[in-house]
């Protein structure tokens, strides 16, 4: 299909790095070390919130082996920090604030010593109340976590639109519900592991490690260091996963080790055990949501009422970002001309919340999503219909009154394909005439008398739809650019590094293919670079499915400068016209009109003997967004994706285990560029959406997190999802390298919504929290095993 | 800091038992480690006394699977793998091999044991309740005795057998059944794959015409360790088979549960669950 005017792109490729990672050679931040290496051991205390009186190292100094004990004392510039607002502590010194907090570091060579030493540090806490349950952060009489702030609130972002009372006039059909979503840990299969080396310059360090997004990093580390940015070099090593969840975690410890490294003056590790990673890192917000919603008989919907509250735990973390994404979202991908919706984040002692794949919008669309199937059930529509109806079309204007007219909108494209493919409609409806009668509730006697047992099948099916709509990049969060390098040997070889970093999305192999589009070679020939801050400009985070789109286009920036000095050579070299045209592929650059050829290789030496400046420097900034903050109204993103959802089910209603038989997923993220790659993104995706649906949950009491290791903290195996069937709508994007979008949250996004509804159609019976485990499949409850 | 130990492996059943003899009540036997090494990791409090660790794994006079006369020996250190492949295991305790394959993973199979799924104890052990539906014996050795008992007479309650500290578990003695037997093992786990049982029961049943000739069934992860409920059973035999039967069968094995645990921040869920399952496989088997 289009694949014939590209070379390159949308051909299946598989990754660069790809041997490397399944041959066990790829080096990830615990595989390297360095002579002279300390190992540094975290001390937490076993209080979630309370007043540090004192902090005793000196017992724990004695230890022989130890080299240094590093506290608050030692840091050099800000020991208070943060991705957006600066309220976590490097090193906790007044009060600790969640069961997160690290006080002091244990450092020497021997890890043995410094596992002794960090029993004798002796930490004085006197225990303040907790403050856990987020749903009572914003009462009057609530204990403040940061008492300076006068409030737990962390943020909020109110979105008014037209009239709500008027809308809910106009409804005939009003219904009201409350979901719920947990938080949820990112699972990287590579735990933390970061090493400050020290340089023969004078407050210079260069930190390797697993890190998300080495620019942010480096602006911590170089404030708690209180030395100038280009001191710190971030050189980022393979990454073992992060879904969102290297970031702040990661940025901490980088400024732990930097400060230790100073003291020590040698190369400081800090590398966490699967139980310190969970405890430590950030996790998923949980949601509280709210929705009032009106509708008339004809299913149009007249009015959104949404009240949305997220527990930020501890520290502000992303929360601001991530609760921004929610207000922008919250109404769907639907048409409502009433919408009053408020979103707050608040602090508590639970630990603390943050960045993941999605980032604000699984829980929405988790709520949104339920919450239509339920609409068409009371009107007697269908889930398709009820979307068709109020779906966004060309030109529909969003809840933040934005008209969504310089791109494709394709919901009905996307629903179109998914039902198709899945023979949506006929299975609804069989699966929906099965309903057992008595399936609307649950039993509360523990001993069951005759009629409530049932014959026949435990086993019944049902399928479900769900959609979305996303922003691509970071919209109206702030600055969206970004910036890409590239220099070409005289032989035709390639380096190439972006502003963005690799996180195992496969964005090296990405950015190798739009280079080799551009430039008419193959991804083989290019080397793309180690990831270190010094190497290239800021380029921002790598985060909100930016990388393709914003990233991609700096690269075709960058390689579409050296192809135009390369051209402009061969006019002079060939004495064409200067409106002579060229086409790059398959390793030739032929002159259109003569059919003059030659081979990139030689084009590259001929520019390097001529003088021809082989080496550029691509950038790409964002088109401009806005948002008003008061009545949340304005352009959010540039451009947006849609998505299709639908998952099929078989729920064991005895025992309420839900197996994901099928999903079908299909996804307009404009053209696509490696097809192998967006397939991964898809079947990942689907995959992490299965286990937020029904099984994965970071359960907490008393701030303290309950499941520390992946024996007990659950994520779905191979084997327990289904088939995947990935499909793409390919609508170009104008801004896009190629006319590509966004992919890697979308596919995430949507799953858990289409499995709540396809519970529902096989049971009969409608759930309202995550995740849909055995126990609230079979009670409607939510049971917990709580440690002693 | 984690706890030092002391490590022995032995590839020879003799001195093995000698080093069991002299130290055996600090000492923890390993045969595949998949429990052991979960238990060391986290310090758990039951390794307080042990200062050795003395690894069996290897002892091949613990690995064989063979039938004699009508007794079907599995030893000790036979992995689920090996037990899951075998011919005999597959033709004669089919309930068994259902139980095994389902254990864990295929890394977790290819190394954890039978003997050592029976002497960890824990409750939701899955290869316990088929060995408890088959009658089995054990045979546990010491220096210059051995001695075979019936397995239920040695589970005592979680993590504790009346496995005394200078023996080790040999071998599992399995009465070749006769083979017309129905059958069903049921395992329930949060997930699919790697999972450990939330309930799991074996079930045996012979029946002549529409009486029930013989009833054996064992429950897992439902009461403290591994159970028979052989009162019931005993009850059954004889009696008509008919959907009201099941169901009261079902209730009773309910209401034991109920007694024997009490009320648990499972039981809301568990006890309806077990009742509709227990039900649907007993009515799936006539």
């Amino acid at each position: 299909m289009k694949n014939n005017i590209f070379s390159v792109v949308g051909k299946n490729l598989p990754r660069t790095d790809a041997y490397e990672k399944v041959t066990g050679r790829a080096q990830y931040a615990a595989d390297i070390s360095f002579p002279g290496m300390c190992f540094a051991a975290q001390k937490k205390t076993t209080v979630p919130h309370g007043i540090i009186k004192n902090i005793d190292i000196s017992q724990a100094e004695r230890v022989t082996g130890v080299e240094v004990i590093i506290t608050h004392k030692d840091v050099p510039g800000n020991n208070i920090s943060g991705v957006i607002k600066y309220d976590q502590p490097v090193f906790s010194f007044d009060k600790i604030y969640c069961p997160a907090d690290v006080v002091s570091l244990v450092v020497g060579e021997d890890k043995e010593a410094v596992q002794k030493a960090l029993t004798l540090i002796k930490i004085e806490v006197e225990e303040l109340p907790v403050l856990s349950d987020y749903t009572h952060a914003l009462d009057k009489d609530a204990l403040l976590i940061h008492p300076e702030n006068k409030s737990n609130l962390i943020n909020h972002y109110p979105l008014r639109k037209g009239n709500i009372e008027k809308g809910f006039q106009e409804s005939d059909v009003i219904i009201e519900r409350t979901y719920t979503t947990p938080a949820i840990e990112h699972a990287y299969i590579e735990p933390e592991c970061i090493t400050a080396v020290p340089d023969f310059r004078k407050d210079v360090y260069k930190i390797y490690g697993s890190v998300q997004n080495p620019f942010t990093c480096r602006r911590i580390v170089a404030q708690v260091m209180k030395v100038p940015l280009a001191n710190i070099h971030i050189i980022q090593n393979e990454l073992g996963g992060s879904f969102g969840g290297k970031d702040d975690t990661m940025d901490m410890l980088a400024a732990r080790a930097c400060v230790a490294c100073k003291k020590v003056g040698k190369p400081v590790r800090i590398h966490l055990s699967r139980e310190e990673s969970i405890i430590e890192s950030y996790k998923r917000h949980p949601y509280t949501m709210n929705y009032k919603v009106g509708v008339s008989n004809k299913g149009i919907l007249k009015a959104m009422k949404i009240d949305i509250l997220a527990d930020g735990g501890a520290y502000a973390s992303m929360s601001p970002f991530v609760t921004w994404r929610s207000v922008v979202q919250a109404t769907g991908p639907y048409e409502v001309k009433n919408v009053h919706t408020d979103v707050r984040a608040v602090y508590t002692n639970n630990p603390y919340t943050g960045a993941m794949r999605g980032f604000g919008s699984p829980q929405i669309i988790f709520a949104q999503e339920s919450l239509m199937d339920e609409l068409a059930d009371e009107l007697h529509m269908s889930p398709i219909e009820i979307r068709r109806i109020n779906g966004y079309k060309q030109d529909s204007e969003t809840a933040s009154g934005q008209i969504l007219s310089n791109h494709v909108v394709s919901l009905n494209q996307v629903i179109d394909k998914a039902t198709k493919e899945s023979d949506f409609e006929k299975k609804y409806e069989t699966y929906k005439a099965k309903y057992s009668v008595e399936g609307n509730s649950h039993s509360i006697n523990l001993i069951l008398n005759d009629n409530q047992f049932s014959a026949g099948s435990n086993i019944k099916e049902g399928i479900g739809l769900a959609c979305s709509f996303r922003g691509c990049s970071l919209g109206a969060e702030g600055v969206d650019a970004t910036g890409s390098l590239i220099s070409i040997q005289k032989d035709g070889s390639v380096y190439l590094i972006s502003g963005l970093a690799e996180n195992g999305q496969g964005l090296r192999m990405t950015f190798s293919m739009i280079a080799a589009e551009t430039l008419g070679i193959s991804p083989d020939d290019i080397y793309y670079l180690e990831q270190d801050t010094s190497r290239v400009a800021d380029g921002g985070p790598t985060v909100a499915s930016r990388s393709t789109l914003v990233g991609g286009e700096a690269v075709k920036n960058a390689a579409e400068i050296v192809k135009k000095r390369i051209e402009k050579m061969l006019i002079d070299e060939w004495e064409l016209s200067e409106r002579a045209t060229f086409k790059f592929a398959d390793h030739y650059i032929v002159h259109e009109g003569s059919g003059k050829k030659i081979a990139v290789s030689e084009a590259c030496d001929k520019a390097y003997l001529n003088g021809v400046n082989l080496s550029a420097y691509g950038w790409f900034k964002a088109p401009e967004v806005d948002w008003d903050e008061e009545i949340g109204q304005g352009p959010a993103y540039f451009t947006y994706v849609y998505g299709c959802q639908i998952a099929e089910v078989e729920v064991n209603a005895a025992s309420g285990k839900i197996l994901v038989k099928r999903v079908t997923a299909v996804h307009d993220a404009g053209q696509i560029i490696n097809r192998l790659g967006a397939l991964g993104q898809i079947y990942g995706g689907v995959s992490m959406g299965a286990g937020y649906g029904i099984m994965e949950e970071v359960i907490v009491k008393n701030a303290e997190i309950q499941n520390i290791n992946f024996d007990e903290y659950l994520i779905p195996t191979s084997v327990d999802v289904g088939e995947i069937r990935a499909f793409f709508v390919e609508n170009p994007d104008r801004f896009g390298p190629f006319g590509a979008k966004s992919l890697g949250e979308p596919t995430l996004e949507i799953t858990a919504a289409a499995i709540n509804n396809a519970v529902a159609n096989a049971l009969g019976k409608r759930f309202y929290h995550l995740p849909l485990d055995l126990e609230q499949i079979k009670t409607g409850k939510t049971l917990y095993q709580i440690k002693k | 800091m984690k706890k030092q130990y002391s490590f022995h492996k032995f590839t020879k059943l003799r001195p093995a038992l000698e080093f069991m003899n002299k130290n055996g009540a600090q000492s923890k036997i390993i045969a595949g480690g998949t429990d052991m090494l979960v238990d060391i990791r986290k310090g758990a409090s039951k390794l307080d006394p042990v200062k050795h660790i003395v690894d069996i794994h290897d002892i091949q006079e613990f690995r064989n699977i063979e039938i004699k006369g009508n007794v079907c020996r599995i030893g000790a250190c036979c992995t689920f793998k090996e037990i899951g492949i075998s011919e005999d295991v597959r033709s004669y305790f089919p309930v068994l091999k259902m139980a095994v394959d389902r254990i864990g993973s295929p890394q977790i199979r290819n190394v954890a044991t039978i003997g050592g799924n029976i002497c960890n104890l824990a409750a939701c052990a899955d290869s316990i309740a088929p060995l408890l539906v088959y009658d089995v014996q054990v045979r546990l050795c010491s220096v210059g005795d051995e001695r075979i008992v019936p397995l239920e007479n040695i589970l005592i309650k979680p993590y504790k057998t009346d496995i005394h500290p200078d023996e080790i578990l040999a071998e599992i003695h399995l009465p070749l059944p006769v083979k017309d037997w129905k059958y069903c093992f049921y395992k329930l786990g949060r997930r699919s794959g790697v999972s450990i049982s939330r309930l799991s029961y074996a079930i045996l049943l012979k029946t002549n015409k529409d009486k029930i000739e013989d009833i054996r069934f064992a429950f897992g992860a439902l009461f403290s360790v591994p159970q028979r409920l052989k009162d019931i059973e005993k009850e059954l035999k004889q009696q008509s088979i008919s959907a009201d039967l099941w169901k009261e069968v079902s209730r009773k094995v309910a209401q034991k549960i109920l007694d024997e645990t009490g009320v648990r921040w499972s039981t809301f869920y568990k006890i309806p669950a077990l009742q509709q399952l227990f039900y649907t496989s007993l009515m799936d088997l006539t």
